[in-house]
């Protein structure tokens, strides 16, 4: 176009926006919102897709996830829960040591963490059993030349539970026989319980321990209900670098597993909201509600109902008081409730019985007076538990040390989903060969068959090369196992049970961590910002050197929760069209009317010898105009409004958010991306919605100049 | 291209006949139109409403074609071009003076004016300034530059059009009853105006009236009626100056 043409073009835009500003302003404000709102949803969003990433990325997933090549599904890390009668097939890297020498080589890979996840089931254990173990305990420590009567006394309160216990199960006998009749199975079992609740049973266990406690234990106990089994999703993970890698990693109560031993680190989260105390949890909930949320029980017609429910299963409760405590909480219920005469089963339900005017005197009371008499966590820190691998026999002993935390994110539900085991204990579960378990195979085929002798010096230079790595025994475990009090040379002679023992003690070397199989391996990178050209690097070398494993993003790889902000995408994109249909309607509607009340003058610049690019020119430079400056204030304001929240921080609504916020608050950053794309988006859209309206003005006949009428 | 008779002839219009469709028939506005123009004439186009004046100005402004016969502006033939050729040529070729003015309200009188010289280009700021100045001056406008056309008479906008209609020299300068929207005195005086320029420089005016009283002004007086040229009465003392204003013409 000419300059001359142009200048034209340009003065005719300027003044007719200029002249019509009372319905540019009205079409600018429109787009300047649009703008505004694009800017900031779009900043928001990425900071939340930041906050997320950074959650996932430094606690779990790390940047990358490297899984079999083969594998026939997608490695998806948290996708699992809920879902984990029909695993996913993953396959698993064999050799995790050469894939870790290849993989840290490249430089900007921080760490190569082996990972496996796994559905395991830990067993609450028995009571009688429990209880019978603890009398027998108690029986050991007292002298043997006293007699049953004064034993009696001594062990009153072991005694007083083992028997509530009994009662329980026979009062429990007693109703299945009248309801259902009875049958020789229940007769026996009532039988037996009879057995147990005479007095010369207990004063005869007094005696003499070994056989009628045998007997709670084998006749008694498997009337008994294990305690709810507690599902636990782990990550198996070589856990010293695991804690040095993932940043929001953190050791909440206990410690952590010693360096290179075995050992289960159970997740702070559910450790309070799944294993603690199903009424202490009540408590717990009602107080967290009222206090960091806001939200009364009254207010909240499911607490409401939750307290009920719980309150209902006070029975189940009860039995799990240990006798000494039954009575210290029946006198202390019976002054703070006012009701010198009643019992347990009266009090404790009238106690439960919450309600937002009483709680706060009850939670006092509970944490003061009851708490301290139950056992709040039915596995303590310090403990052996057994990690049962879902579905299969597979099980394992560890030590419990403590509970973890991922920084930041403790309240969303994400950071709840693992527990941490050693990678060895998790090579175990999954049921990958170790050298280890091979040798200890061979061990019991020398115990339970005539083997030669050759094979018995293979198998002693086997064991007795493994001894140099057996290292200190940490005290923790000291407390626990004073089996494990072992001596290197007697390592041969060690029964089944002892070597069990040993082994939970055990220091493994990184070779040994390192060497063998995983289920996958969390790239952890210095970079954070090279994702995409350090991915496509990793690949390369994965291809150069013929490693058996294929790359995934921490989005993908962290299953549904990554997507999550591919769910956040598209409600933005649904968000984009829709502002983009609200500004296309309006403009074009804007410009339609512009080229009908310029018909004349169209008309006008046409006979006087205006070409058509010349209305065009006029139509899309009004509307780009009008859209660019609408469109630099919105982004101005959109600019202003996220650093304003950059500068005090969005707090997160529900804890639910913390996850997605990166922490308890949110704090949106803009950056070049967010800012050109609302405006070039809405521009797009002027552009396309004066299309038409221009379109029609070039069609406009230079004849109507004729008629016109000013 | 086909070319007129003799180089004086500057509009030449062979048979036209235009048919306006009016639901199923079509009513004829021209029914066969034979004229020629000739270079300096200062003419008028006189019939009733109706009778096909603004059509037959509307070919020869090349903003519409005729159904039939051919239009020669300036020796070429308007009916076979393309619609950007016809912008081109009344750009170039013609000025338009309307009987509503038709300035553009958002411009100033002095960017009114201006504007066929940014659309054919090729102009500098000063000599756009010079030619836009001169003109205004010669209407008597020249204190009138920054004011937009709606704070102006209807005689001063008149004034504007007839500047912006001749700023790009044009061969012809065509007025469909530039008068009408005027009260009489103003509507002698922008015929007096149109004269003027006709007779100092020559340029060709063709203007549609139903106005007797402007007549007596022109060198030429084309009746119309029904779409048909009633004979011309010959004005005696208007000859003389027909050779003049042609020489002035040429020699411009």
């Amino acid at each position: 176009m000419d300059k001359g043409v142009l200048q034209l073009v340009f003065q005719l835009s300027i003044r007719s926006l200029w002249s019509h500003r009372v319905k540019n302003l009205v079409v600018g404000s429109i787009i300047f919102i649009g703008v505004f709102l694009l800017v900031t949803a779009n900043a928001m969003l990425d900071s939340v897709s930041r906050g997320m990433e950074s959650s996932i990325t430094a606690s779990i997933t790390g940047h990358l996830q490297l899984y079999d090549k083969d594998a026939q599904d997608q490695l998806s890390m948290m996708g699992m829960m809920g879902n984990f009668l029909s695993k996913p097939h993953i396959g698993h890297v064999a050799d995790f040591q050469t894939l870790r020498n290849e993989i840290e080589k490249h430089p900007n890979v921080k760490a190569l963490i082996p990972m496996g996840t796994d559905t395991t089931i830990v067993y609450g254990g028995n009571r009688i059993d429990q209880a019978a173990a603890e009398i027998r305990q108690a029986l050991k420590q007292l002298p043997p030349e006293l007699t049953a009567q004064e034993k009696q006394q001594h062990l009153h309160a072991h005694q007083q539970h083992l028997q509530d216990l009994i009662d329980h199960l026979h009062r429990e006998y007693q109703l299945i026989i009248k309801f259902s009749g009875k049958q020789t199975k229940t007769a026996l079992a009532l039988a037996d319980l009879k057995q147990a609740r005479k007095e010369t049973f207990w004063q005869k266990l007094m005696l003499e321990p070994g056989p009628n406690l045998q007997f709670l234990e084998t006749h008694i106990a498997p009337l008994m209900d294990d305690e709810n089994p507690v599902f636990m999703e782990v990550i198996g993970t070589d856990l010293d670098r695991f804690k040095d890698t993932f940043p929001r990693f953190k050791i909440v109560k206990g410690g952590m597993v010693p360096s290179g031993q075995r050992g289960v680190l159970v997740n702070d989260t559910q450790y309070e909201k799944v294993i603690k105390d199903r009424i202490a949890r009540v408590f717990d909930r009602v107080w967290e509600k009222r206090n960091e949320e806001n939200i009364l029980i009254k207010d909240d017609k499911e607490l409401g109902q939750y307290v009920e429910r719980r309150a209902k299963e006070y029975k189940q409760w009860l039995l799990s008081f240990e006798s000494e405590a039954r009575l210290d909480i029946q006198q202390a219920l019976q002054t703070f409730l006012n009701a010198p005469e009643a019992e347990l089963d009266t009090l404790i339900p009238e106690f439960l019985a919450l309600s937002d005017e009483n709680f706060l005197a009850r939670y006092d009371f509970f944490y003061t007076h009851i708490a301290p008499k139950l056992d709040l966590y039915p596995i303590d820190i310090g403990d052996k538990i057994t990690l049962r691998k879902f579905g299969e026999g597979e099980s394992q002993q560890v030590i419990f040390y403590g509970t973890y935390q991922f920084e930041g994110v403790e309240k969303s539900g994400f950071s709840a989903l693992f527990h941490l085991v050693d990678m060895t204990t998790f090579r175990d579960l999954y049921g990958f060969m170790t050298e280890e378990k091979q040798i200890e195979i061979n061990k019991l085929k020398k115990e339970f068959s005539t083997v030669e002798w050759a094979r018995i010096n293979v198998e002693d230079e086997l064991f007795s090369s493994e001894e140099g790595l057996i290292a200190e025994i940490s005290l923790e475990a000291e407390k626990e196992i004073p089996e494990a009090e072992i001596t290197l040379s007697s390592s041969q002679n060690l029964s089944r049970a002892e070597r069990q023992a040993r082994r939970l003690t055990k220091r493994y070397s990184q070779i040994e961590i390192d060497q063998g199989a995983v289920l996958s391996a969390a790239v952890v990178l210095h970079d954070e910002t090279q994702i995409k050209k350090s991915r496509k690097e990793i690949e390369a070398i994965i291809q150069n050197k013929s490693l058996p494993v294929q790359v995934i993003d921490w989005q993908k790889a962290s299953g549904y929760v990554g997507q999550m902000i591919s769910v956040m995408k598209i409600i933005l994109v649904i968000f984009i069209v829709f502002v983009f249909l609200v500004s296309m309607v309006v403009v074009n509607n804007a410009m339609l009317m512009s080229t009908i009340n310029r018909y004349g003058e169209i008309g006008t610049l046409r006979a006087i010898g205006a070409g058509r690019s010349v209305i065009m020119g006029i139509f899309l430079l009004e509307s780009t105009l009008l859209t660019l400056v609408a469109a630099f204030f919105g982004a101005i304001a959109g600019i202003i409004t996220v650093k304003y929240f950059h500068a005090v921080g969005i707090a997160a609504p529900r804890f639910e958010f913390y996850f997605l916020f990166g922490g308890p608050r949110l704090f949106p950053d803009i950056d070049i991306y967010d800012l050109y794309l609302g405006p070039l988006v809405i521009l797009a859209v002027s552009v396309l919605a004066t299309f038409y309206p221009a379109l029609l003005a070039t069609r406009v006949p230079p004849i109507i100049a004729m008629s016109a009428r000013e | 291209m086909e070319s007129g008779q003799s180089g004086s002839e500057i509009v030449v219009l062979k048979d036209v006949v235009k048919n306006y469709p009016l639901g199923k028939v079509s009513v004829p506005a021209l029914r066969g139109i034979n004229l020629t123009l000739h270079r300096g004439e200062f003419t008028a186009l006189v019939g009733a409403s109706g009778s096909g004046k603004s059509t037959l100005l509307n070919m020869i402004g090349c903003v519409d074609l005729p159904s039939e016969g051919k239009v020669f502006i300036d020796g070429v033939d308007v009916t076979q071009e393309s619609d950007k050729a016809l912008t081109r040529l009344r750009l170039h070729k013609l000025g338009f003076i309307f009987q509503s003015f038709n300035l553009v309200n958002v411009l100033t009188v002095y960017q009114n004016v201006e504007m066929p010289l940014l659309l054919q280009g090729g102009f500098s700021a000063k000599e756009r300034k010079a030619r836009v100045e001169k003109l205004l001056n010669q209407v008597g406008l020249s204190s009138h530059l920054k004011h937009r056309p709606n704070e102006l008479s209807g005689g001063q906008r008149q004034r504007v059009s007839i500047a912006r209609a001749l700023v790009g020299q044009p061969k012809i300068v065509l007025a469909d009853e530039p008068t009408a929207n005027l009260d009489s005195r103003t509507g002698k005086e922008i015929i007096d105006l149109m004269h003027d320029i006709n007779q100092s420089d020559g340029t060709t005016f063709l203007f549609s009236t139903h106005d007797q009283r402007v007549v007596s002004r022109v060198d030429r007086v084309i009746p119309i009626e029904d779409g048909l040229l009633l004979p011309e009465e010959p004005i005696e003392q208007k000859s003389s100056a027909q050779g003049e204003t042609q020489g002035v013409a040429l020699s411009g």
